[in-house]
């Protein structure tokens, strides 16, 4: 179901993998073009960190809201947006992405991922 | 990726191409698992016609433009493998520019002949209403949505009706494409005696042929 929104971040430069993935930790969507990378695996990790970085905002800003979480290592970058209430949408990609244009391509597509769900 | 004006995903809908009407000028952007394969493709569209087509292996960087593309796009419509369409507004000519290869072009009339079969192939994946098919003293007519055989009877010569008509076209099939003539112009009528029940197989068999060509021709 995702397929249009998995191709449309591949097709960036330097993205390597997209998941959807339900807030629990379930991979609703995913596919790395790199073979190395589980995407089943990253999605259970990523949402216990987008659950994290809530709890954070929560402690430190008084709100339970965050636009986007971005993990970076020396290998590559994992960045995670929010898509509709019950999932997040994120991209594994090289660490010389073109970050502004990975965010562009994400918050578009992590709409059209709300508005399927 | 092409430029454009995103409008709306649609994962609701009976046949995908139907979307193209949405916008006045645009493409339908979509993408579908064939195996281990991500592929992608785009259907630009101008008053509801499909005017070009770009195909993708998404994983495997390929490209395929114009009518390969729109082969390839719409076997996977056929196969029911598209769940969701972007629609996007855009300037066609501008993308057919920068793209001139991605341009594809229905006829709706002419000599088998004087095209390849992917003509035939594509008129009768893209049509909705009849054709009427001629080969020599031979006749038929059929009425066809979007690839699949709803209702066929001969005009001239045996006088067959429904699936019988249906093969028997198909067994002269390679005389058709080689000197017959098709045309979607003419008013037919049919009777529930003209049902087809197996409506894919004139598609198949002419993808077949294809095949057949293709490997005689050594590809």
């Amino acid at each position: 179901m995702f397929e249009n929104v998995i191709a449309d971040l591949l097709r960036v430069d330097g993205v390597k993998g997209v998941a959807v993935v339900s807030k629990d930790g379930l991979l609703i969507e995913g596919q790395a073009s790199d073979r190395t990378i589980d995407v089943e695996n990253v999605a259970a990790m990523v949402a216990t960190i987008y659950g994290t970085a809530l709890n954070v905002s929560k402690e430190v800003f008084h709100e339970e809201a965050v636009d986007m979480v971005t993990l970076e290592s020396p290998k590559g970058k994992i960045i995670t947006v929010e898509a509709g209430e019950n999932a997040v949408l994120t991209v594994i990609t090289d660490p010389r992405v073109n970050l502004g244009l990975v965010r562009i391509y994400l918050k578009r597509n992590a709409q059209k991922v709300a508005s399927m769900l | 990726m092409l430029h454009g004006r995103y409008v709306e995903v649609v994962t609701s809908f009976s046949d995908p191409l139907d979307l193209g009407g949405r916008v006045r000028e645009g493409y339908l952007h979509v993408a579908w698992r064939d195996g281990a394969d991500l592929k992608g493709g785009y259907l630009l569209v101008r008053e509801g016609e499909i005017v070009g087509a770009i195909a993708e292996n998404i994983l495997q960087g390929e490209v395929l433009k114009g009518e390969k593309a729109l082969n390839e796009i719409l076997t996977a419509v056929r196969k029911g493998l598209i769940k969701a369409v972007e629609i996007y507004e855009a300037n066609v000519d501008e993308i057919l520019e920068e793209h001139p290869s991605a341009r594809v072009e229905v006829d709706d009339r002419g000599t088998s002949g004087e095209r390849d079969i992917n003509s035939l192939l594509l008129l009768l994946r893209e049509h909705r209403g009849n054709v009427e098919v001629r080969n020599g003293p031979k006749a038929w007519g059929i009425y066809v949505e979007k690839g699949r055989v709803k209702a066929a009877r001969t005009l001239a010569g045996s006088g067959e009706r429904g699936d019988r008509a249906v093969k028997e076209m198909l067994r002269e099939m390679g005389k058709i494409v080689r000197d017959g003539e098709y045309t979607t112009r003419g008013s037919l009528e049919f009777s529930p005696g003209d049902a087809v029940e197996d409506g894919d197989v004139l598609l198949e068999g002419l993808e077949l042929l294809r095949e057949k060509q293709r490997i005689e021709k050594g590809f």
